[in-house]
């Protein structure tokens, strides 16, 4: 086993598309920090522009605080598992998908046969690389809040006094992306191709997030609103406002939403468990149960 | 070695193979030929446990590939139809990453050096002619020096120097007791490279046999005879109706026509007390590919 996921490894690591996405991924997480800058700074010429108390002062010590060590792990660790998520989806869809497209899952599977295998080593490659993408969210994410801290005027804290808080929230990021991973699994092994199994992945997140949306807005309705909690974002969402409440960053403090509702963390914990199973097992049913035909 | 019993695969009514049945033996080299949709591909896809067969099955080493397929293709090494590469790997990657999936030792450098691509191994596939691809393609197959070595269309984009190459490497390894099936159009590469060749038409296999068996079975003969379009038709019929299963079709206005050698003489006859004016009759030397086209033509 440990082989196949070293070939796989080699192949995923070695995709041209990985370095677009890391330098995508690069980029809005400097965005995230530096776009507070530019809001702040903004706040005194507005005022003076007669837009009246555009940003009061709550406002922008919240921003503040989004980017300031320690309370900005937060704000890292929603990257990883917004952002990061999402082009992770898309990366993995892909990679899923382009061996069907390519005739690569046929010529492997005709010197291995073992389907199973070969599907959990895919899995597992990207789960591997989920986790190298926590791993650099860490310094990169420090580099980002002190520049932007400095910038702010605001007092160096390193961030690292918590590390215990740092540990766990990196966990959590990493184990949340691992029932997306299944998800583009499943979609690029149902789709059989790369663009099928990035527009079935990406048709999920975007109904979710649709979803959510209007949920904030309480537009759900209470039983609408409760079967949401059943959601695969928010099982995760439940887990990462764990992260949040730890650096005192959570949705309602910093934002004033009242709408978002999570499900409880042993609830969250077994609907995450049931999604990666589901499909992992929809993903394994389909490409043992299909001819690999070109 | 391979053992293929009763092999049928239907999509929908109809019969993409046909119960196919056949026999190789270790150290042979079978060529399988038959026109465009004869079922070759699907054949040999049913043998790597890639399309599941309606009926029938595979034995390789006495293992099923359906029943035990881990076992049945650990010594197996294929290439079918074009060769599945990853573009943004090099060569010499591409073969890792093969290797490890199989679980197998391996020297790129070697397998390279053996297909001829050792001069391009860190180079990327995307930068690669079709041949080269197809070279890395049988590489991948030889990975593991596998026992039973199944190619599709081999010599597809291969250039004639590397066609030369490929038929010595392909008696290099028969000699060494490796057993090699392959798929061709190229009906005079498959003469001359192999022990024994499988025809497959519209999914049944027409004919299988040591290749100077099968053309020393019949004689080729060529008859022009006088007279109209629909005259020639009708010499046509009686040819083939003649001695029973005599193969013949219509060749530049002449009938062309396989039947055992000491034969030719009778049908003359038969042909002149039919009505027929017969202007010319003479023996030809069969080849793989005239057996084949009359074989193919008459299904």
């Amino acid at each position: 086993m440990i082989s196949a996921v070293a070939a796989q490894w080699l192949v995923l690591r070695r995709r041209p598309m990985l370095k677009v996405l890391l330098a995508v991924y690069v980029l809005l997480m400097a965005l995230q920090f530096f776009a507070p800058i530019g809001l702040v700074r903004l706040a005194p010429q507005l005022e003076s522009l007669g837009a009246g108390n555009a940003l009061n002062d709550a406002t922008i010590a919240a921003l503040q605080q989004t980017v300031q060590l320690p309370s900005a792990w937060a704000t890292i660790f929603g990257q990883v598992n917004g952002i990061g998520g999402l082009l992770l989806l898309i990366l993995a869809a892909s990679f899923v998908g382009s061996d069907y497209q390519w005739g690569l899952s046929r010529g492997l599977l005709a010197r291995d046969p073992r389907r199973g295998r070969y599907l959990l080593a895919k899995l597992l490659a990207l789960v591997l690389l989920a986790g190298a993408l926590v791993l650099l969210s860490l310094p990169l994410g420090m580099l980002c809040a002190w520049s932007a801290s400095a910038a702010l005027g605001l007092p160096f804290q390193s961030g690292l006094a918590v590390w215990p808080d740092v540990l766990r929230g990196a966990l959590i990021a990493w184990l949340g992306l691992w029932p997306y991973l299944a998800l583009a699994t499943m979609c690029g092994t149902l789709g059989r191709s790369a663009a099928t199994g990035i527009a079935a992945t990406l048709g999920y997140w975007l109904l979710e997030i649709g979803l959510g949306f209007i949920s904030v807005f309480q537009m759900l309705g209470a039983l609408g609103q409760f079967l949401y909690t059943f959601s695969l974002a928010q099982s995760v969402g439940a887990w990462t406002e764990e992260t949040r409440r730890a650096f005192n960053l959570e949705l309602g403090q910093t934002f004033g939403q009242v709408g978002v509702v999570f499900p409880d963390l042993l609830r969250a914990t077994l609907q995450l468990l049931l999604y990666t199973v589901i499909f992992l097992l929809l993903a394994w049913w389909s490409l043992r149960r299909r001819d690999l035909r070109a | 070695m391979l053992q293929v019993e009763n092999l049928t695969k239907l999509y929908g009514a109809k019969a993409a193979v046909d119960a196919v049945s056949f026999q190789i033996e270790a150290g042979m080299i079978v060529g399988l030929l038959g026109p465009n949709g004869a079922g070759k591909t699907t054949t040999l896809a049913m043998m790597l446990h890639l399309v599941r067969p309606t009926s029938g099955r595979v034995l390789i080493n006495g293992a099923d590939v359906w029943q035990q397929p881990q076992q049945a293709l650990r010594s197996v090494g294929a290439l079918i139809e074009t060769p599945a590469l990853y573009p943004y790997l090099t060569g010499a990657e591409n073969l890792r990453v093969w290797a490890l999936h199989a679980g197998v030792a391996a020297d790129p450098a070697a397998l390279l050096q053996q297909v001829g691509l050792h001069e391009a191994a860190n180079q990327r596939v995307e930068t690669f002619s079709q041949g080269m691809k197809q070279r890395l393609g049988l590489a991948q197959a030889l990975l593991g020096d596998p026992q039973l070595i199944i190619l599709d269309e081999p010599t597809v984009g291969i250039d004639p120097r590397g066609v030369v190459e490929l038929r010595q490497l392909l008696h290099q390894l028969a000699s060494n007791q490796r057993t090699i099936l392959f798929s061709s159009h190229q009906l005079a590469e498959v003469q001359q490279i192999c022990d024994q060749v499988l025809i497959l038409n519209q999914g049944r296999c027409v004919a299988q046999g040591a290749v100077a068996e099968l053309l020393g079975s019949g004689g080729r003969v060529l008859i022009r005879i006088e007279g109209d379009a629909a005259t020639l038709e009708r010499a046509l019929a009686q040819v083939r109706a003649w001695g029973g299963g005599t193969k013949a079709r219509l060749l530049d206005g002449r009938i062309d026509a396989l039947l055992p050698a000491d034969q030719t003489a009778a049908l003359n006859h038969a042909l002149v007390t039919g009505g027929f004016a017969v202007a010319e009759l003479y023996s030809a030397a069969p080849s793989l590919e005239d057996f084949f086209l009359h074989l193919t033509a008459e299904a």
